[in-house]
């Protein structure tokens, strides 16, 4: 973490997203997608975020991103309300929280170059020179050759890597990552993390990092929070919640990760066991 | 493990397709392995390593396009790439028997559950009386731990759940009691608390039926709990095979020595962990020598590894390993994992 606790770059607050839909006999149901969500995640941290799929960690993303309107609670960004800006002012506040997606193969445009890719975003900000974007994409361990290629061209890790280029290029100071190894091959996974580890340091970012995988999850945060139903039934530590997990849910989700190390199974040979 | 008698035994086994002008590309590339009676084997690899096409040639389900460039698949004494077409309905479902990944794209959308289980059963079984048929499916769904199976039996895919979808597929592979079990990644579209079931609800079957199980997987955590030996497999070729406890304890070859280092757990605690540089090659730029050469950083590796394709060899009690310098991995492992 930073040396400076202070700073909240990111504060959601008794955040409650509501969806309807029609039952199989026409009566209106209500489902609670985000169910009262408040976390502060502060500069230079890393809030790891986890739970099942449908326990509303998407809906909470494209809440805070503006997608879905919530019933109440409040969204702020370095310290600004984002429903009470105007639209342009909210905009730019908005620049400050970039997204990275899980899947490099469809979220860029196949029939852009890389740095056209990384490019659209600063043009549109205004901001854009060929330098800007060469750098950006060196940033991500991508060399100038990689400027004219499509995304077909590159692999799954290096098509990720473009992904977080284009996030980096109006100087956010969040990204939220959503799953962004998950579609990845396993030996390319971990040059993935140490870029993004790496690239934390450097610009002093702070992550809400989405992930199912626990271990990855465990390995970049510095706090996590454990997503059901809507709630978040508890967030601390890493350690804390790795280590000393108080809710149920929780405790069921870390004994129900694989360990990869055999020595931990019923059947070892016993001389395994001990060392 | 090894002291049992061998089910299946595949021999350099290779798979590959013919470009338009001609050239063939090759997938799989001399692969060979040997499953023994009620043992857990898992073929391990990334995507693109050749793992599911292998097993898909094992079963005679390759797609249109590829084909057997040549090596052979013995099951009990038969080699099944001579089988007909007919001689493979009779053997697979019933002796030999398959879960995939997507529980969804395996059962049909428009068939009830328990008629497609039943189906199952009869295509091997005919002539069963309908009481006896629908009293099957209800035990294998039972036995699979979907609750009211009866009841149950009588809906359709899209009113289960991923994790109870996976169940009804299990069951309908376990219908006529496999010898091998062949599971192609079951777990990887299901959450983790799902998944955890449903191995379990594998490794019970197994031992009801006593069947052997070739699991195919990418995640080291599924195949640290569940196999009894590893094949570990890349760019087509099996890089390193051996009994679990042998290769996660001292691999030596050092793609697999790359890989346990980069995997995350509990212990690390520095501030990064090894990853094993590059990509894997494309199946035409594979070159003659050793598929992992341009991503190795074994500090022993020479011209050798790219002139000359290592051979499987011996390199420990259980393990052989396909690398020149299989010897010089003990050192390499203990460095990138500290």
């Amino acid at each position: 973490m930073n040396d400076s606790p202070a700073e909240t770059v990111l504060a959601v607050d008794d955040l409650q997203v509501h969806f309807s839909t029609r039952g199989s006999r026409g009566a209106r149901r209500t489902i609670r997608a985000v169910d009262g969500v408040s976390f502060a995640l502060r500069r230079g941290e890393t809030l790891g975020l986890v739970g099942e799929s449908g326990c509303g960690k998407s809906t909470l993303v494209r809440t805070i991103f503006g997608l879905n309107t919530p019933v109440s609670g409040s969204i702020e960004v370095l310290g600004h309300r984002l429903a009470g800006l105007s639209s342009r002012r909210r905009r730019a506040i908005q620049n400050r929280v970039q997204l990275v997606f899980q899947d490099p193969y469809s979220s860029l445009n196949p029939r852009l170059t890389a740095h056209d890719i990384v490019a659209e975003p600063l043009r549109i900000a205004g901001r854009y020179s060929r330098g800007t974007v060469a750098s950006l994409l060196d940033d991500v361990g991508l060399g100038a050759d990689a400027l004219a290629k499509r995304p077909a061209q590159f692999s799954g890790g290096q098509r990720q890597r473009i992904g977080i280029a284009r996030a980096l290029a109006l100087h956010p100071d969040v990204l939220v990552l959503d799953e962004p190894v998950s579609a990845l091959d396993v030996s390319v996974q971990a040059q993935v993390i140490n870029l993004l580890k790496d690239l934390q340091e450097k610009h002093s970012l702070s992550y809400l990092f989405i992930a199912h995988d626990l271990s990855v999850v465990r390995y970049l945060s510095d706090r996590v929070a454990v997503m059901q139903k809507g709630k978040l039934v508890e967030v601390g530590s890493k350690d804390q919640v790795f280590d000393a997990p108080e809710h149920p849910y929780t405790r069921s989700l870390l004994a129900s990760i694989p360990v990869a190390d055999p020595r931990r199974r019923a059947d070892a040979p016993t001389q395994l066991q001990e060392s | 493990m090894s002291d049992r008698p061998v089910l299946l035994e595949v021999t350099d086994l290779s798979v590959g397709y013919r470009t338009e002008d001609g050239a063939v590309v090759t997938l799989v590339d001399r692969v060979g392995f040997t499953l023994h009676e009620r043992e857990v084997l898992c073929l391990v690899g990334e995507s693109g390593s050749g793992k599911s096409v292998t097993m898909l040639a094992v079963l005679g389900l390759l797609p249109d396009g590829l084909e057997i460039l040549g090596g052979s698949v013995v099951y009990r004494g038969r080699d099944l790439l001579d089988l007909t077409p007919r001689e493979w309905s009779a053997l697979r479902g019933a002796e030999l028997a398959m879960v995939f990944q997507d529980p969804m794209t395996a059962l049909n959308p428009v068939k009830r559950v328990g008629s497609q289980i039943a189906r199952a059963v009869t295509a091997h079984t005919p002539g069963l009386g309908r009481r006896a048929v629908a009293s099957r499916v209800e035990t294998l769904l039972a036995d699979v731990g979907v609750p009211e199976p009866a009841e149950r039996a009588r809906s359709y895919p899209h009113e289960w759940s991923g994790g109870m979808r996976q169940r009804a597929v299990i069951a309908m592979a376990m219908a006529n009691g496999p010898s091998v079990l062949v599971a192609d990644e079951p777990t990887t579209a299901l959450d983790v608390t799902i998944q955890a079931q449903i191995m379990r609800v594998l490794a019970d079957a197994r031992e009801r039926t006593e069947a052997a199980m070739i699991l195919i997987t990418h995640d080291l955590g599924l195949v640290a709990e569940t196999a009894d030996r590893i094949c570990i497999m890349y760019a087509g070729r099996v890089v390193e095979t051996g009994s679990v406890w042998d290769i996660f304890e001292h691999p030596t070859h050092p793609y697999t020595a790359g890989l346990l280092a980069s995997l995350l757990s509990s212990e690390h605690t520095g501030d990064r962990v090894y990853a094993i540089p590059g990509q894997p090659p494309s199946p035409a730029s594979r070159g003659t020598g050793c598929p992992f050469a341009s991503r190795c950083e074994l500090p022993a590796k020479s011209e050798l590894c790219l002139t000359t394709r290592p051979a499987l060899a011996p390199s420990g009690s259980s393990q052989s390993s396909a690398c020149h310098f299989a010897d010089a991995t003990a050192d390499f492992a203990a460095e990138v994992t500290a």
